[in-house]
């Protein structure tokens, strides 16, 4: 694992895997408005163009392998390192990120949002349980 | 593996693949891949009415599962095929890409294409037995689990036909899911629809089962059948828009459409008779074509301003609009073999520019008729833009003491009263009232408050088990809804409810405090009017689990704005028990809801309806896992709806 801590490249890759990432879901997502609005040659660009982003944000990945997850700062390699530092990343919403926001939310008299973030941070506490229980069953056949 | 050689590499017979891997060739194994099975061999009989020969298919759906369909059309060949030895009809059933359509002569426009169609079925069916008359001669084969058992032979013909094909196979329940079953009602829909794509047709279903004898015969095409679709609908122009068109030898097309004062878009298209439930490049070049014909029309004529045209949506147009379209092609390109959605590229433009010509002509010589559809589009324009503005004001609601803006509900729910009974399946079904009376715990001499009562009907269920029910709506229409059936209503909002402490024995509400922001305010004021040892009933939609939870909100908040919480089990029972009540019991009861019909209304739009519908379409495979639902072959969504029943008490 190189070092990350103030190192450019790494800075730079996180930023651009971020940002191909959440271009997919824009690009999926405007697809699918596009269909409705009966402009099925553009819904299907679109769809497209998601997909070569799917490859561009992996593209980032690849390097961020041989750094960390820039989420959680955890190594990547294996499945048992990718387990783990998923299963930090989701806690980390669950425990942190999302009761900030549902706090947040409520303050801001936003209460649809703040219960959207209630289904997230559930959904987010069951993954970390399933994954857990993976990790368990993985660790018992030794692979890694 | 070290002995990897040429004998580890399996090479399968086409029917072999097809039993291997089914869900590729039929879309799934589960009750829409068996009837793919029945669609596949109908398919066939109806490209046979369509070439000029068959007149009538007849259907038995026998007892013991099999399925026989005969058309009388010329037959499938028998004799022998030069390329392989083997009679022809052998290799439409036991080989793939086989068949009579790959070239144009036999069959010009055909619903079979892929030459898949009955090998699929044959591979699929623990039994199939063919027996083809041709110049009032029968010939007879028969396979087992896409394997020849009787080679062709020709038999007695004791039924005297001059000429057809009788297809009589039993589907391998092993490779079908447990349960799986023809269902006449899916087979009677798709039947009326094609013999109303096929005028003159007649179609016969004998059902062993359910003794039910059905013949379908309708000589008007789509303008009969977007008639029978229109059945019991309020609608717009008192005639349906009609024209068809042969744009090449290859392609022509027949549409029909008529407004309605209904919101959702009901848009069927079909393709050389193939439901595209899917729509496709055909609907595309529909969707345009009639919006740009609109838009061209409401500005020619002054009926909208200039700044505003780019404004009218596709969705304003398309509110309300029961609409078929009949296309016949060569080629079609479907996505996937069970056809659901069109992808040939150049058809959207062309039907586009037919349509925008001829469309234009009609509104152009029936100037009221024009008047009369852009005014409808109109109002549905300033009615979509005054919801986003609701919309918007609630979404930004700062909750305080004064509570929600009652005017974002009444005005909501004023218009949703027009037809609230038919506006889901839930609200009048009999059993989820029944759910709810049962857990009734109260004296004969008691007095009930329905909040948020609608038309009273949960009221009016608890009527025999208390001596008064008394019903509280905000809703003006409501509450003239709910005096008919409760024995006193009130004007009022359930943050502040007009009535003094202790006044009730029993306080019911069903499925509201997911619409209202702080929950817990409004349980507080039952809690409140409740007598010590009063009862309170509350009914919740709630998802199954935390997994189908997110995906629920989403459908939901995009059906209704005003949803403030998507509750799961445990923040339910916590609402309830801080509020203060004691002893909470809980029943289950799950309901079968149409999405189709839940989601055709006031408050959801037409972009929204797409969006719903496409989080079914689209569900992960985790989603699908934890929360039933069933996509039926006419696209029809089926949604399981898990109830859950809620009583608890006030410490006396």
């Amino acid at each position: 694992m190189k070092e990350e801590k103030n190192n450019n490249i790494f800075i730079n890759l996180a930023k651009s895997y971020q940002i191909e990432s959440s271009l997919i879901q824009n690009y999926k997502y405007f697809s699918n408005v596009a269909d409705y609005e009966g402009l099925g040659e553009t819904s299907q660009l679109l769809k497209n163009i998601s997909e070569t982003s799917l490859d561009n944000a992996q593209g980032s990945l690849d390097y961020l392998m041989e750094y960390s997850d820039p989420d959680t700062e955890m190594p990547l390699g294996n499945t048992i390192l990718h387990l783990e530092s998923l299963i930090a990343s989701e806690t980390k919403q669950f425990t942190e990120i999302y009761p900030y926001f549902i706090k947040q939310s409520r303050l801001d008299g936003a209460e649809d949002i703040a219960s959207w973030y209630e289904t997230l941070e559930k959904l987010k506490r069951k993954h970390v349980e399933i994954l857990k229980n993976e990790l368990d069953r993985i660790k018992k056949l030794n692979i890694n | 593996m070290n002995n990897y050689n040429a004998e580890n590499i399996e090479v399968l017979n086409g029917t072999d693949a097809i039993r291997k891997i089914p869900a590729m060739y039929i879309g799934s194994t589960s009750s829409n891949g068996l009837h793919q099975l029945f669609f596949e061999v109908i398919d066939n009989a109806i490209d046979e009415f369509h070439a000029g020969f068959a007149k009538e298919i007849q259907i038995i759906l026998k007892k013991n599962g099999e399925c026989c369909i005969f058309d009388n059309g010329r037959g499938i060949p028998t004799d022998i095929h030069r390329q392989t030895g083997l009679p022809a009809c052998q290799i439409v059933f036991t080989m793939l890409h086989s068949g009579g359509k790959f070239n144009n002569d036999s069959y010009s426009n055909s619903m079979g294409l892929h030459g898949v169609g009955l090998s699929c079925v044959n591979a699929l069916s623990r039994e199939l037995d063919v027996k083809i008359y041709k110049n009032k001669k029968c010939f007879n084969q028969k396979f087992s689990k896409g394997k020849l058992t009787q080679k062709l032979i020709e038999i007695e013909n004791t039924d005297n036909i001059v000429s057809g094909t009788n297809i009589s196979f039993l589907p391998d329940f092993d490779i079908f899911s447990e349960g799986s079953s023809f269902s006449l009602e899916i087979i009677k829909n798709r039947m009326r629809e094609l013999a109303f794509l096929s005028p003159g047709i007649k179609i016969s279903i004998v059902d062993e089962n359910s003794k039910n004898n059905i013949t379908y015969q309708f000589k008007g095409g789509i303008k009969e059948y977007l008639q029978y679709l229109l059945k019991g609908k309020k609608l717009y122009n008192p005639n349906p828009i009609y024209f068809s068109n042969i744009l090449t030898k290859q392609l022509s097309y027949e549409l029909t459409f008529q407004w309605t004062r209904s919101y959702g878009d009901h848009t069927h298209s079909y393709v050389n008779g193939v439901s595209t439930i899917y729509g496709g490049t055909h609907i595309d070049g529909v969707k345009q074509g009639i919006t740009k014909t609109i838009r061209e029309y409401a500005l020619k004529n002054g009926l909208i301003e200039k700044e505003h045209i780019e404004n009218i949506s596709i969705s304003d147009v398309f509110e309300g609009l029961e609409l078929i379209l009949s296309l016949k092609m060569h080629n079609p390109i479907f996505e996937g073999q069970t056809k659901t959605k069109l992808n040939n590229t150049n058809i959207s433009q062309r039907l586009e520019e037919s349509i925008n010509t001829d469309f234009y002509k009609i509104l152009k010589n029936d100037s009221k008729l024009g008047s009369a559809i852009i005014q409808k589009i109109l109002d549905t324009f300033y009615a979509r833009v005054a919801a986003r503005k609701a919309s918007d004001r609630a979404y930004s609601i700062h909750f305080n003491e004064k509570g929600i803006d009652e005017e974002v509900y009444k005005k909501q729910f004023g218009e949703r009263s027009k037809n609230w009974h038919e506006s889901a399946v839930w609200i009048t079904n009999d059993e989820l009232l029944a759910k709810h009376v049962e857990h009734t715990d109260v004296k004969s001499d008691s007095i009930a408050l329905d909040v948020c009562c609608g038309s009273g009907v949960v009221g009016a269920s608890f009527k025999h088990k208390v001596k008064k029910v008394i019903g509280l709506d905000l809703t003006p229409e409501m509450v003239a809804l709910a005096k008919t059936r409760l024995d006193e209503v009130h004007q009022g909002n359930v943050y502040n409810l007009p009535f003094d402490d202790n006044s009730f024995d029993l306080v019911v509400t069903r499925e509201v405090l997911h619409l209202l922001p702080r929950p817990e305010l409004p349980t507080s004021e039952m809690f409140r009017v409740l007598k010590p040892g009063g009862q309170f009933i509350v009914g919740q939609i709630l998802p199954f689990n935390e997994i189908d939870a997110p995906w629920m909100y989403r459908v939901f908040k995009k059906k209704q704005p005003l949803i403030y919480n998507m509750f799961q089990e445990e923040d339910f029972r916590n609402l309830l028990l801080k509020t203060g009540f004691i002893d909470l019991k809980m029943t289950e009861y799950n309901l079968w809801e149409s999405i189709d019909v839940w989601i055709d209304t006031v408050e959801t739009s037409g972009l929204h309806r797409h969006e719903i519908r496409n989080l079914f379409y689209n569900a992960s495979k985790e989603v699908k896992e934890n929360h039933p639902f069933k996509i039926l072959p006419s696209g029809e969504i089926m949604d399981l709806w898990r109830w859950c029943i809620f009583s608890v008490q006030k410490p006396s």
